[in-house]
């Protein structure tokens, strides 16, 4: 049974722990504090998954059981065994138990500490859980409401959960289990049986959550009309247990006392029910009932209980179902049994019939071994008294035969019971097989019988009992094996409930005894007697003799001898079990330290080391007694040697738990560096005994760690020698980190959020600055907003700022701190001189561009004249005839008038004229706002309006109305302009014959963009010169100087524009000129924002 | 000179700029001259008064057929009328060209009323 499974738990802090089956508890209590300090061992340990190395191929079973409570109760522990066991051995497959106590009755409401919420996701996140299993209503309320998060996609088992304290809480259908039924009303009700005149009932609970349910059931039970009238109920909820006990001693006949959850008083102490039932019927004058089966052997009389044992395999039975793929339904578990202990039965003068049918009666005699303890450990001495007795009765009394064959019958019997007795009282466990086989021969022998069988049942086959030790006469058939209970039903039931059965002849059965009778006729028994095995206070089996040659009486004498030896049997019987629990859970230890992923050691109180696992020596490579004591530090790096050994016998010295780290020699002469974790170990008594230590290997992880230290320093090097400023911030603008730079930035000045330490945020300092009225603040705020929410991939800006070195320029840009917590990365560069050599590089563009304007505008200079000189004609003529008007007779005032504002209109004529040529000619201008291109193109189109008319050169203008307006140098992109219709005039001049046309189209197709196109009749440019007309000095008309393109392309390339040629299908060329729309914001400070 | 008042003599004035064309019509009107005015040499070749006799005051430079073009059409056509031309955009090569079509004048814009009704006088005188 044990081996074939590999029953493995971790608890809350990641242990995993061996369970053991009750009885062998104790015996491994000892080893415990080892097993727990596998888990604490290291964090890296359990984030790397560590687990135990499984033989099976099959894959593990992952089940968590969360329990609402801080720490085992008496009852949950029950339940977790049961649960445990049962299941364990359902599957086929290895489960592994993670359990965690949710410490929900510590706190009001049914969610945990935040931390420990974040742990459980934390925790189980790489885990595939396939069960969770809730105990009470508490953690089953927490499993519901948090599997999404915590446990997804486990099916949910619970167990002992209380219907009514789980109110509305609805439960979705993968979520089944056992409901827990606290039955005070059947409790009660046992109770009003054996005390009919019972007028006051007082119920006893504590005042935690879980009590509190226990409290509820009791009211909703008990406040019936089914008592009312009949028992006053008195509640005591709100005492400390000191209060309780006072209380219960001044109860007077008449009243009995319910007791149920009690697991905290009113003092908020939290206490053992099952401590303060004990206490509580010390104190009590009156008798205690109780509703949990934890309770029984307590002192209390009894009651209708809740068997947690039951509810445990219960719900185990409902879990293998689900996880072999069954859906049922939540179960009403029959699980409350009317358990009474026999001693308060009696303590108190109750009868026995009077309790309900089905009702199991506990602890129902002293055994006669307690009896008979004393006797039997003096036992030959008192039988060589006893055989002198009995010698004198048969000289005085011959004449009675019967009565002598019988005494000698019991005198060798009593000598056979305390022979068999002395042998066993000091036999080591593994003998006790051997020696009951021959205790039975010898009993066939000396009772001159035929058979005798020892019988155990079998925990796993309840149908079945199995024959382990039996001596048969010669000549007699034997039996061996397993027996049906089926086929002896009325013996079992007799010995169930602790009886001696015995039949000198089998026709003395009783007629429901029929097939027993015919299952004994079978085995050829004429005559027989079977005592209960009591192990452990339960009937675990059955010693029987019986006779087969002939009918026998079996005397009741006879009888309780039988009982007694019985009884001796079921102690050796149960120390053996014991014993080979103890072994097999060493062994269970053993391997499971063995197949430990870590190094394992425990020592003596005064720090030598007393055992080492097989991982250990492995290691090592030493014989497993080199290590021992002080022998490990042999194994460590001589270097490391002396500091390792005082730290260790420094932590021993205090008993405090320690990490040291050293190198140890591995058997290959590497060295390796190790963690040492030991922990003090405590006795059951709670003294010190020693240490347990759990040892792993990370020099993996230290050279990880090393390699991450070493990037991490190359990082940081690279990052604090950046000539730049950078700044790392996180998603709400904390700085992270700053470099070396950044940090002396703040004597620059100008931006408010340079030179702020790391822990600063800097956008909270933006948005201060921006409210105050700084601009640049303002644009930096939304520069890095623009990142830090992901609409932008990256951000730049420039501006400058004063200092007292004079004026320099910086380009801030914003990058996404590319990490899954997000934030940014500023940078800041000095850009003066970049700034400087671009000023310098648009200063001789713009001189150029001047110089190729000044040339235009000479060779268009007698265009030009002539719209000078149309006006001034105009007005000299008009100012002229004015004079000879007046000098005339009969002339009206309307006709000067009318000459005089002509002239005025003339003269302003001329002017603009002047004042268009000036402006094309200067060579200081400035940038705007909001230019309208329609307008610009018309300004140039009438400087060169006589120009086309002197070269019969039709201008088309084709104006989209609305195009929108342009940011840019007017006198700049008039030059564009200026000079792509002068090229297209000049082009067509040079063409000979056709249409003579010039269109000059405005349009706006692409958001964000207007273009220019400018279309000619002309003599058009063929490829290649197509490609490089915009390059300086190539020209395509004779006597051009290459100068007018490559200007226009470098001012439309500095407004953030393109421009291209394109031959037109039948002839000529069109230009293409796209400039970006105004986008509102002006560039500032006297120059495009490029 | 004359005894009887002979009808005033007729001038044709044709000059693309309609602020100038006004102002001539007022001075040569003022001066004495009976004016027709035109904006175009075509408008100038479709008008029926121009079969009137008379001279021509001539801008070189017009929308459409030049002044000078204008001038070699009506000698072509056999249509002998005296001539005063008058540019805004004065150059040795105009100037040249209405010089040897015969102009009676050349004159550059601005140019002074005397200077023009002298020409138009010698124009007339010529007819």
């Amino acid at each position: 049974m044990v081996g074939k499974k590999s029953v493995m738990n971790r608890s809350s802090d990641g242990p995993f722990v061996v369970r053991l089956s009750r009885g062998v508890a104790r015996a491994t209590l000892a080893l415990w504090p080892l097993l727990l300090t596998l888990a604490i061992s290291t964090p890296a340990m359990a984030a790397d998954g560590v687990v135990p190395a499984i033989d099976e191929t099959e894959r593990p079973v992952n089940v968590l059981l969360l329990f609402a409570a801080p720490r085992l109760t008496p009852a949950q522990i029950v339940i977790d065994e049961a649960f445990r066991s049962t299941l364990t051995s359902r599957l086929s497959a290895p489960v592994y138990f993670y359990t965690e106590y949710l410490d929900l009755t510590l706190f009001q409401g049914d969610e945990p500490r935040p931390e420990l919420r974040a742990l459980l996701e934390q925790k189980y996140r790489d885990v595939k859980l396939d069960l969770v299993v809730a105990m009470a209503s508490r953690a089953l309320r927490f499993a519901v409401q948090n599997r999404a998060d915590l446990f997804t996609g486990a099916p949910v088992v619970f167990a002992a959960v209380d219907r009514a304290a789980l109110g509305e809480f609805a439960l979705d259908d993968d979520v089944i289990g056992i409901w827990m039924n606290v039955d005070w009303a059947g409790t009660l009700d046992a109770a009003l049986r054996l005390q009919p005149d019972t007028h006051r009932v007082v119920v006893i609970s504590g005042t935690s959550a879980t009590d509190q349910v226990w409290q509820a059931a009791a009211k909703r039970q008990l406040e019936t009309d089914r008592y009312r009238g009949r028992v006053g109920i008195d509640y005591l909820t709100d005492l400390s247990v000191d209060q309780v006990l006072k209380r219960v001693a001044t109860f007077s006949k008449g009243t009995i006392v319910l007791f149920g959850g009690f697991s905290r008083d009113a003092t908020s102490q939290n206490v053992l029910g099952t401590e303060v039932v004990r206490r509580v019927a010390a104190s009590s004058r009156v008798p205690v009932y109780g509703s949990s089966e934890t309770y029984i052997g307590g002192g209390i009389v009894g009651g209708h209980v809740v068997s947690f044992q039951a509810q445990g395999v219960r719900a185990a039975e409902l879990a293998a179902r689900v996880l072999s793929g069954d859906r049922p339904g939540p179960a009403d578990a029959a699980s409350n049994l009317y358990v009474f202990d026999w001693r308060q039965l009696r303590r108190w003068g109750f009868d026995e019939r009077r309790l309900p049918t089905g009702s199991e009666v506990r602890f129902r005699e002293p055994s006669p071994w307690e009896l008979h303890k004393w006797p039997v450990l003096g036992g030959v001495a008192v039988v060589a008294l006893q055989a002198v007795l009995i010698v004198g009765l048969l000289v005085n009394r011959r004449q009675r035969r019967r009565a002598q064959r019988a005494l000698a019958e019991r005198l060798r019997f009593e000598r056979l019971v305390s022979q068999v007795s002395a042998a066993f009282i000091a036999l080591p466990a593994r003998e006790v097989s051997g020696r009951i086989e021959k205790a039975l021969a010898h009993i066939v022998e000396q009772l001159d019988l035929d058979r005798a069988v020892l019988a155990e049942l079998d925990d796993r086959r309840e149908d079945l009992i199995e024959v382990t030790y039996s001596w048969t006469r010669d000549g007699v058939g034997s039996i061996a094996g397993p027996v049906e209970k089926k086929a002896f039903p009325w013996v079992a039931s007799r010995l169930q409930a602790g009886h001696v059965v015995a039949a000198a002849r089998l026709d003395d059965l009783p007629d429901s005894a029929e097939t027993d009778r015919r299952s004994l006729v079978a085995l050829g028994t004429r005559s027989f007697v079977a005592v209960p095995l009591i192990i452990e206070g339960v009937v675990g089996g059955a010693l029987s003799f019986s006779s087969i040659r002939v009918e026998r009486e079996w005397p009741d004498e006879l009888a309780q001898r039988l009982r007694l030896l019985a009884e001796i049997f079921a102690n050796a019987l149960a120390r053996r079990r014991a014993a080979l629990a103890a072994r097999e859970s060493e062994d269970r230890f053993r391997l499971l330290a063995d197949t430990a992923p870590l190094m394992i050691w425990m020592s003596e109180p005064d720090g030598r080391r007393t055992y080492f696992n097989r991982r250990w020596l492995d290691m090592t490579g030493r014989r497993s007694g080199e290590d021992l004591a002080d022998g490990w530090i042999d194994s460590v790096n001589p270097d490391d040697r002396k500091a390792a050994h005082e730290a260790y016998h420094q932590a021993v010295a205090e008993r405090r738990t320690f990490t040291i780290d050293y190198r140890l020699r591995r058997r290959d002469g590497e060295d390796r560096w190790i963690l040492d974790h030991g922990v003090p170990r405590v006795g059951e008594d709670g003294a010190f005994v020693g240490y347990v230590g759990s040892v792993i290997d990370i020099t993996a992880l230290n050279t990880a760690l090393q390699a991450v230290l070493e990037s991490n320093a190359l990082r940081s090097a690279i990052f604090g020698s950046l000539y730049g400023q950078v700044a790392a911030i996180d998603r709400d603008g904390v700085i992270i980190a700053v470099n070396h730079s950044w940090t002396r930035f703040a004597e620059e000045g100008a931006d408010p959020a340079r030179g702020l330490a790391a822990g600063a945020n800097c956008l909270a300092v933006w948005r201060q600055a921006a409210a105050a009225g700084d601009v640049d603040a303002f644009r930096a705020h939304e520069a890095v907003m623009a990142i830090l929410n992901g609409k932008k991939e990256d951000a730049r800006l420039e501006y400058a700022c004063r200092s007292q070195t004079g004026e320099r320029w910086f380009e801030m840009a914003v990058e996404p701190f590319r990490r899954p917590e997000g934030g940014a990365v500023i940078s800041y560069i000095d850009i003066t001189r970049r700034r400087h050599a671009e000023e310098e590089a648009r200063r001789q563009r713009e001189e150029l561009a001047h110089a190729q304007r000044v040339t235009t505008l000479g060779e268009l200079s007698a265009s030009l004249a002539h719209e000078i000189n149309q006006p001034l004609a105009a007005i000299v003529t008009n100012a002229q005839a004015a004079i000879r008007l007046l000098e005339r007779q009969g002339v009206t005032h309307t006709d000067v008038s009318e000459a005089l504002t002509d002239v005025a209109a003339d003269a302003r004529r001329a002017s603009s004229i002047i004042q268009r040529l000036r402006a094309l000619s200067r060579k200081e201008h400035a940038p705007q706002a909001g230019l309208d291109l329609n307008e610009l193109i018309d300004d140039v189109v009438s400087l060169l309006r006589h120009d086309f008319q002197r070269k019969q050169i039709i201008v088309l203008r084709v104006f989209d109305p609305v195009v929108p307006k342009v940011a840019g140098d007017p006198v700049q992109l008039q030059q564009v302009i200026l000079n792509l219709l002068v090229n297209a005039s000049e082009a067509i001049a040079h063409s000979d014959g056709g249409r003579r046309e010039v269109a000059i189209a405005t349009a706006h197709r692409t958001p964000g963009l207007v273009e220019i196109a400018v279309r000619d009749t002309g003599i058009g440019v063929k490829e290649p010169e197509l490609g490089r007309m915009f390059e300086r000095f190539v020209s395509t008309k004779p006597g051009g100087l290459g100068m007018g393109l490559a200007i226009s392309r470098s001012i439309v390339e500095a407004h953030g524009g393109r421009i291209r040629a394109i031959a037109n299908p039948d002839r000529g060329l069109t230009l293409h000129v796209e400039l970006p729309c105004d986008k509102t914001i002006a560039p500032r400070n006297g120059s495009p924002a490029h | 000179m004359s005894l009887a008042a002979p009808p005033p003599p007729l001038v044709y004035v044709i000059d693309d700029d309609a602020s100038l064309l006004r102002a001539l019509r007022r001075l040569l009107g003022a001066g004495g001259f009976r004016v027709c005015t035109f904006s175009s040499a075509e408008e100038f070749l479709e008008s029926t008064k121009a079969a009137t006799p008379g001279c021509l005051v001539l801008d070189v430079h017009l929308g459409g057929l030049s002044g000078l073009d204008l001038q070699e059409r009506l000698v072509a056509a056999g249509r002998r009328i005296p001539v005063v031309f008058i540019t805004a955009h004065d150059d040795a090569v105009t100037r040249e060209r209405a010089r040897r079509a015969g102009a009676v004048d050349y004159l550059p814009k601005p140019f002074n009323d005397e200077s023009l009704i002298a020409g138009i006088k010698r124009a007339l005188g010529d007819a």
